[in-house]
């Protein structure tokens, strides 16, 4: 029974681990049809191709940029919002509003906000996309928040303003420091939402907004498993590099 | 605690966040009673009338809840088990760091990476036919993209269970069951009995909210079933996204006839689930 569940356990992480190799070794692959386990030979040309080409460049440029600007605002004005509602009266209104969006399938939210994008003109721009991830997101952010401030958090802030800090001195001095920890987990998460959107971002960017995740769809669509596999890799490795560099370096304790 | 209200912030909350889910929801609503529209010529219910007379629409409803509410069981009770037979192992980094591996699969990657690994010439099927267990890729069972739908399946749960591991393994240390099964041993209950009673029910209980906003995710789930499932009716999102798609411009008044129930399932039982499950948490 104990080698079972080890077994298991090993299981998900070779699964994983192959599911990574595979993306990689089909990323270089130059033939991998039935029934051959592993590619025919090997090319760097797609990589070099890609890496050459502007067009990658740039998707993978503005994609980064928008997730990391998507995020950094709605983590910064999520965490303003979720402060002030959660010593609201009606807290838990607010917080049952939040779930209005919050469960929406991305693809079907965007369809039903198309109209208000077409009209003003932001439908196929990128700001028009960053706006539609922003209302998207922002709901997340407020919700992971308003966890952080109970009672605990309040008491902290209401002795420091009972010192004499400001409203501003006291998040800067108080809030942010107690929520460091927090701020870092939620900034990935959002950052996560906004990289992996493909609903909104076909839907509001109509195809103009190429960001990475849509250059996955395209190839899949054409059955192109080579470019297919490299665009997934580009898509997962700034992610995980970062998240592996986050627990070797920012993770250890510093004593 | 000293309650307050900051104005701007609740107006800011109400623009940012209320308005535009509530504005998408009168738009479809509009929209699918001739309200508004290119082609609209006036109110009428016959676009209402369209989509519920539509089987496929009934299909494509009952598929998502199927396919949400059974894999969202499913992972759960899956992760229970996996904790509770490797509780100790997961206390080391680098097993939890493979679990959260699968946060860094976009839904189009996992959609992908199923397709490639579980169609009938993917890398299973090459793995049998070396095994000599198929001649060719037409005698591998079609899972892919089939009615039986078991290939998307397959590919929710893999992706899905590592985070429900981690989420029931936070669950298992911060409501302390293993004391718990500790304790019931030390008044006579057998493992087996202190497992079935004492630390099934707790980590059930305490995944339900877990699991309900991972159904009401799946119910609108777009990328994997629109690689992987049954290309007809196929679930929800991608039914409407289809119709929405496609050439027949009378066919978007539908859509956002649908867009609009589902929007109301969805809000109705986030708010009916949180509102029990907030019930079930004060009554302990």
């Amino acid at each position: 029974m104990r080698s079972l569940r080890n077994g298991v356990l090993g299981l998900f992480a070779v699964v994983f681990l192959l599911f990574l190799s595979y993306l990689v070794v089909g990323s270089m692959a130059t033939e991998w049809r039935f029934p051959a386990l592993f590619p025919n030979g090997y090319t760097f040309h797609r990589w070099e191709a890609v890496l050459n080409r502007t067009e990658w460049a740039l998707a993978l440029f503005y994609s980064f940029l928008l997730s990391a600007f998507v995020s950094l605002t709605c983590t910064s004005i999520g965490l303003l919002t979720a402060s002030g509602l959660s010593r609201d009266p009606l807290s838990t209104l607010w917080l049952r509003l939040c779930y209005l969006p919050y469960g929406l399938s991305p693809v079907l939210y965007a369809y039903s906000m198309q109209f208000f994008y077409h009209t003003t003109g932001m439908a196929g721009t990128w700001f028009g996309v960053y706006l539609a991830q922003f209302i998207l997101v922002y709901p997340f952010a407020v919700v992971l928040f308003f966890n952080y401030f109970d009672e605990k958090m309040h008491n902290l802030e209401d002795i420091a303003a009972s010192l004499g800090a400001s409203r501003w001195v006291r998040l800067k001095t108080v809030t942010l420091p107690v929520l460091r920890q927090p701020l870092q987990t939620v900034f990935a998460q959002l950052f996560l939402v906004s990289w992996f959107d493909y609903g909104i971002t076909s839907v509001i960017g109509t195809g103009q907004v190429k960001t990475l995740t849509l250059f996955v769809y395209q190839y899949i669509g054409e059955s192109d498993l080579y470019y297919s596999a490299l665009a997934s890799c580009l898509l997962i490795a700034p992610p995980l590099f970062l998240w592996l560099f986050h627990r070797t370096f920012a993770l250890k304790p510093s004593k | 605690m000293q309650k307050q209200k900051i104005p701007w912030l609740r107006w800011l909350f109400l623009l940012l966040g209320v308005l535009p889910p509530l504005a998408g929801l009168i738009y479809s609503f509009l929209y699918s009673i001739g309200g508004t529209g290119a082609l609209s010529t006036g109110w009428t219910a016959r676009y209402w009338i369209e989509l519920l007379e539509e089987k496929g629409f009934w299909a494509a409803l009952s598929w998502s809840a199927a396919i949400a509410i059974s894999v969202s069981l499913l992972s759960s009770g899956i992760a229970i088990g996996l904790v509770l037979g490797w509780k100790n192992r997961l206390d080391r980094p680098n097993w939890s760091a493979i679990m959260s591996l699968p946060l860094f699969f976009p839904p189009i990657v996992a959609a992908f990476i199923g397709y490639q690994w579980l169609s009938s010439s993917g890398i299973i099927a090459r793995m049998a036919f070396w095994a000599g267990w198929i001649q060719g890729p037409e005698a591998f069972p079609a899972i892919v993209n089939s009615p039986n739908q078991l290939g998307l399946v397959l590919t929710l749960l893999i992706f899905q269970v590592p985070l429900f591991v981690l989420v029931s393994w936070y669950h298992y240390k911060e409501a302390r069951v293993s004391d718990f099964q500790e304790q019931a041993s030390a008044l006579g209950a057998t493992g087996l009995q202190a497992i079935r009673t004492i630390a099934v029910p707790i980590l059930w209980n305490r995944m339900k909210p877990t699991m309900v906003i991972y159904g009401v995710f799946l119910f609108g789930a777009y990328e994997i079933p629109l690689v992987l499932g049954q290309q007809y009716p196929g679930m929800l999102s991608v039914f409407l996204h289809q119709k929405f798609k496609r050439y027949d411009l009378f066919d978007i008044p539908v859509a956002y006839a649908g867009t609009f129930i589902y929007a109301l399932i969805v809000l109705a039982s986030t708010l009916y689930f949180f509102k029990t499950l907030q019930k079930e948490v004060q009554n302990k």
